[in-house]
């Protein structure tokens, strides 16, 4: 199905003309763009560039100064928090928490459901995310790498039980940079998941430095720069030398390598 | 590449190779083993309440027997001084105990700060301050006599809410209160209800002045059950709105944008949280005068005990605060018997050291 199709159908998440100022300081200008269920949309630009503001705006955390952002066909204002949470979890990059909680006590506050479905959630999730050998310990005493595995745990179970087929309700992953303090090893292993998840007709809008990273893992990439789209397209078409070079204000170079069958971005 | 993205999402292996911990390696270890620990936990801090409750009742300076006070065959003089005397103070050592405990608990985790005592904040004063401006200039209000008994609560939560509320509008304009920031405000808001009460101690009159100096003491020598009534259903009344926010505080451990997210209201909670503290800790100063150091050691030491969970916290602060400060009651009257220390003094003793200890443990960052 192609994007506008889907996005005229009434799914997905729908940015339009989204403008966000603070102060005379303006952050994002009129940007549009369409977000769908079972696609990873990389949001990708310079430092500065308002990836997270869009990203807090999509949440339904902040309003737009103008423009609306759309939750297949409500407009994000008129839906309840609770009502949101069962649609979309968010990770952000704040890891901060005062009291000693343990890892399983932070990972299970991402659950909506029943408490008599807990435990099978929570064993899965944690299987998966490969946190097993986190539990036990003090949340606060984690390296940031570690916290933040545990955070996208906590964001995952927020999804859970993720259904098999396409359900009514399009689900959502909005994931503030998740492998800022990550190695490479559990980058990999934590995009790897999230593409996983996205087969599930998740949703997943993911804010991405790592431009090798974007060129790997996402389907769709937004490119922005000074508050406005410049592109939003497919990976490969977002992707060029020129495009990036130019928005980056350093040369690129991106080269298609053909024994790992992926864009390659060369600084 | 991007053409067929569902084909590729599709596909595990590309996750699975990059697995740093495949799955298999998940040990059931904690699989809901550990809540049970917690709920038991809380029912031995209940076992402990009820034990400190019944001790009370029955030690002092003329001690009570309670199967004797149940069987009919206690003295007249035992069984005046057990339902006039005894009863009543009990009960309001266990509710405000309860109720700093509490109350602690919960604005610690509002303020995401250990550190948020009701009493080093400055609620407390606030409290304090709402109640002496009533009893200096209350009989000037030609209020009817039965209303007496909630005009003294009733001043004393507007006192303690309009602290919390200046606290939490400060933070919230601060940013989040480091823990320094938080006790230097508490030092200031502390100071400003002094120089409020020290200009009401000017004005009063010599029987004013005798019930403004049981204010500084702190003490439930006057326990009765006419005023004690109003009071603890105040208490309650906050008590049960603020277990009733256990998980919604939990989630406010996150962040408070990663709380809403997670569904909750952010300025509900705050607000009933707020409210609901200044009206339990307004309630109990307006008995029991300004009892230091318990809505901090209770807590903490409860969350050694159980874990950081407001689930399990807050009716475990509840609980333990009722316990110890029914204790502490109990060495302040029967220590010096028949004169009696203000209970203040014994948990000032106790807390004022612990809270040394907690300051060089959390390391102010």
């Amino acid at each position: 199905m192609s994007a506008a199709a889907m996005g005229a159908s009434g799914m997905g998440v729908v940015a339009q003309n989204l403008t966000y100022q603070v102060g005379r300081r303006r952050i994002l200008h009129d940007v549009s763009t369409t977000f769908e269920p079972g696609y990873v949309t990389g949001l990708i630009g310079p430092n500065g560039a308002g990836k997270s503001t869009l990203l807090r705006l999509l949440a339904g955390e902040e309003n737009p100064t103008e423009g609306r952002v759309i939750w297949a066909g409500d407009d994000v204002r008129t839906l309840s928090l609770s009502d949101l949470a069962t649609r979309r979890a968010v990770m952000t990059q704040s890891n901060f928490v005062a009291f000693d909680f343990l890892v399983e006590e932070i990972i299970a506050l991402g659950w909506l459901g029943r408490a008599q479905l807990l435990a099978d959630a929570l064993e899965e999730v944690v299987t998966l995310t490969g946190v097993s050998d986190l539990l036990g310990k003090k949340f606060n005493t984690l390296s940031g790498g570690e916290a933040q595995r545990v955070q996208f745990a906590r964001a995952l179970l927020q999804l859970f039980p993720l259904g098999e087929q396409e359900q009514e309700q399009a689900r959502y992953l909005l994931l503030d940079e998740p492998t800022a303090s990550l190695d490479v090893a559990n980058e990999l292993h934590l995009l790897g998941l999230v593409r996983q998840i996205a087969a599930h007709n998740v949703g997943v809008i993911v804010v991405l430095h790592d431009l090798n990273l974007a060129a790997r893992f996402a389907d769709r990439l937004t490119l922005l720069n000074g508050g406005e789209v410049v592109k939003s397209a497919d990976t490969d078409a977002v992707l060029t030398s020129k495009l990036l070079s130019e928005v980056y204000n350093t040369p690129l170079q991106v080269e298609y390598h053909n024994a790992l069958d992926r864009l390659l971005v060369l600084s | 590449m991007s053409d067929t993205p569902a084909v590729q999402a599709g596909s595990p292996a590309r996750a699975d190779s990059a697995a740093p911990a495949g799955p298999g390696d998940f040990t059931p270890a904690f699989n809901l083993e550990g809540r049970d620990h917690r709920r038991t936990k809380v029912l031995v801090l209940g076992v402990f309440a009820i034990v400190c409750f019944a001790v009370g009742l029955m030690i002092g300076a003329v001690p009570l027997s309670l199967p004797d006070l149940l069987r009919g065959s206690a003295t007249p003089l035992e069984a005046m001084v057990f339902a006039e005397i005894r009863s009543p103070r009990v009960v309001l050592a266990a509710c405000v105990g309860a109720v700093l405990g509490l109350a602690g608990a919960s604005l610690q985790g509002l303020f995401r700060n250990p550190l948020a005592d009701p009493g080093l904040i400055g609620v407390s004063a606030g409290a304090a301050l709402g109640a002496v401006a009533m009893i200096v200039l209350g009989e000037n209000l030609g209020a009817p006599e039965y209303l007496t008994p909630y005009l003294l609560p009733l001043a004393a939560v507007a006192g303690a809410l309009a602290v919390t509320g200046f606290l939490y509008s400060f933070a919230s304009w601060f940013g989040r209160f480091s823990i320094v920031t938080l006790l230097l405000v508490g030092i200031a808001v502390n100071a400003l209800s002094t120089v409020g009460i020290g200009a009401f101690e000017y004005l009063a009159d010599d029987r004013q002045l005798r019930s403004l100096v049981f204010w500084m003491m702190g003490s439930f020598g006057r326990a009765n059950w006419a005023a004690a009534i109003p009071a603890v259903a105040f208490m309650l009344t906050a008590m049960l709105v603020l277990l009733t926010q256990s998980r919604a505080l939990d989630k406010l451990q996150l962040g408070e944008a990663d709380a809403a997210y997670l569904g909750v209201d952010v300025r509900r909670l705050k607000r009933l949280v707020i409210l609901a503290s200044a009206i339990a800790v307004g309630a109990g100063v307006a008995l029991s005068g300004m009892i230091g150091f318990v809505g901090l050691v209770v807590p903490h030491l409860v969350r050694l005990l159980i874990g950081a969970s407001h689930r399990f916290l807050l009716p475990g602060a509840a609980l333990l605060g009722a316990g110890l400060m029914i204790s502490a009651d109990l060495v302040a009257r029967t220590i010096i018997v028949p004169a009696e220390l203000p209970v203040s003094l014994v948990t000032s003793a106790i807390g004022a050291p612990f809270f040394l200890w907690l300051v060089a443990r959390v390391r102010p960052a």
